[in-house]
């Protein structure tokens, strides 16, 4: 099943901060100054991981870790 | 208080980069891990008048380059027991680098450089800056130079990471006239020879061919220099291997609508790169096959993996790099 703890350390080593201040509602763009690119890096590195592939349309739901964890979760459940 | 003492260091023979990194003095609150090093970028840098013509933009790459030269320059400074037993360091891997703010003719750099040895090797996070504001943060990653580095082929080609046909197409899809067509980068600095295949949207290969008559060899050592190995003395830089495979990405992503005016149109930006490591030294007569596979496009951004190969053999491979289209007038310095 996914784990919070890996998706928050993983999500931490593509933006470069620590694993700590990435935490559940942290957003990417306001709290972690993430820009769009390094943002859809995020969901590349998570799609490969995890397997998955989300459509366009679902991809600016990601904006924090819940929302990551979430809208993944949902998909391996699918799956 | 003391004036503060400025080292000049020349970079490695073999570079894009002309001018000096120069090493700076600690500020006060620095760890001994911190160094930092300034270079300007003068108007007479060799890439400049091809990168590009009649709107010059300092490369990506060559942001990299500074801190790679400025992670040299300091290598031997660290405290004994962090520093490589001869002072000297290769580089094995760009982790990852982000680029945050374009950098022109005239600008001032100054880049904070933070080394930490680890159980692989050395590792030098890096952010750069200029008079305007973040250029870029890199992080590399080097080891000790290897003892005799073996710049000839295996006999029996090592296979590469993904399972490709080891044979090269034969055809020529797009010779020199076709991609002058398709990018804008000019001589020194269009570093894409031919392109041998390409699926729109999937996946190119295209060659470079090395020379020694490529600018960056004009000031090289006439032997070894101080370095372990002709490969050490005029391996080919990374930073370019980096680049040359860039622009093959840039043919494959503007397959179906190129643009080689820079100042018109969605113009090509390099957002960014990580997990490219370096295997092998690539010298002057070798001839580079760059495979670049389109990972994912998402409105105007685009991302590739991939590798590069001589004689079959993997000397690059490349994680991802993120590749972005915005408005030709983005580029503009601010007008005052």
């Amino acid at each position: 099943m996914l784990d919070k703890e890996e998706l928050r350390e993983i999500v931490a080593g593509v933006l470069d901060v620590d694993t700590a201040d990435v935490t559940d509602d942290a957003k990417f763009v306001d709290d972690l100054e993430v820009d769009s690119l390094m943002a859809l890096e995020v969901v590349v590195v998570l799609e490969k991981k995890y397997g998955i592939k989300l459509p366009e349309s679902e991809l600016k739901r990601i904006v924090d870790l819940q929302s990551a964890y979430d809208l993944l979760a949902g998909k391996m459940q699918a799956a | 208080m003391t004036a503060p003492t400025v080292t000049d260091v020349v970079g490695r023979a073999v570079s894009p980069v002309d001018g000096p990194v120069r090493v700076l003095p600690a500020e006060p609150g620095d760890g001994s891990l911190t160094m930092r090093v300034a270079f300007t970028v003068a108007p007479e840098e060799t890439v400049l008048p091809g990168h590009y013509p009649g709107f010059p933009i300092f490369p990506g790459v060559c942001l990299v380059e500074v801190v790679h030269l400025g992670a040299l320059a300091t290598a031997g400074s660290l405290p004994a027991a962090d520093a490589p037993a001869d002072g000297r360091l290769e580089l094995r891997q760009i982790e990852s680098t982000r680029f945050t703010g374009p950098v022109f003719p005239g600008d001032s750099l100054t880049a904070v450089l933070d080394w930490k040895r680890d159980e692989s090797g050395w590792r030098c996070r890096a952010k750069v800056r200029s008079q305007r504001g973040d250029a870029a943060s890199v992080r590399l990653r080097f080891a000790a130079p290897a003892a005799d580095p073996d710049p000839a082929p295996d006999p029996a080609p090592a296979s590469a990471p993904t399972e490709q046909p080891t044979d090269p197409p034969s055809a020529v899809v797009a010779d020199q006239a076709e991609i002058r067509g398709r990018l804008p980068h000019r001589f020194p600095m269009l570093l894409v020879d031919r392109v041998l295949s390409v699926e729109p949207e999937r996946s190119l290969v295209a060659n470079k061919a090395v020379s020694c008559n490529e600018p960056w060899y004009a000031a090289g050592p006439t032997g070894h220099g101080d370095t372990a190995s002709a490969a050490a003395a005029f391996g080919y830089p990374g930073t370019l291997l980096v680049e040359s495979w860039c622009q093959s990405a840039g043919v494959l992503a503007t397959w179906e609508s190129p643009n080689p005016d820079v100042l018109e149109g969605d113009v090509m930006l390099f957002g960014g790169m990580s997990g490219v490591e370096f295997h092998h030294p690539v010298l002057p007569g070798q001839v580079l096959e760059h495979r670049v596979r389109q990972e994912r496009r998402v409105g105007e951004t685009v991302m590739f993996e991939g590798e590069s190969l001589v004689d079959g053999r993997t000397v690059m491979t490349v994680g991802r790099i993120t590749m972005a289209f915005r408005p030709a007038r983005v580029l503009r310095p601010e007008t005052s």
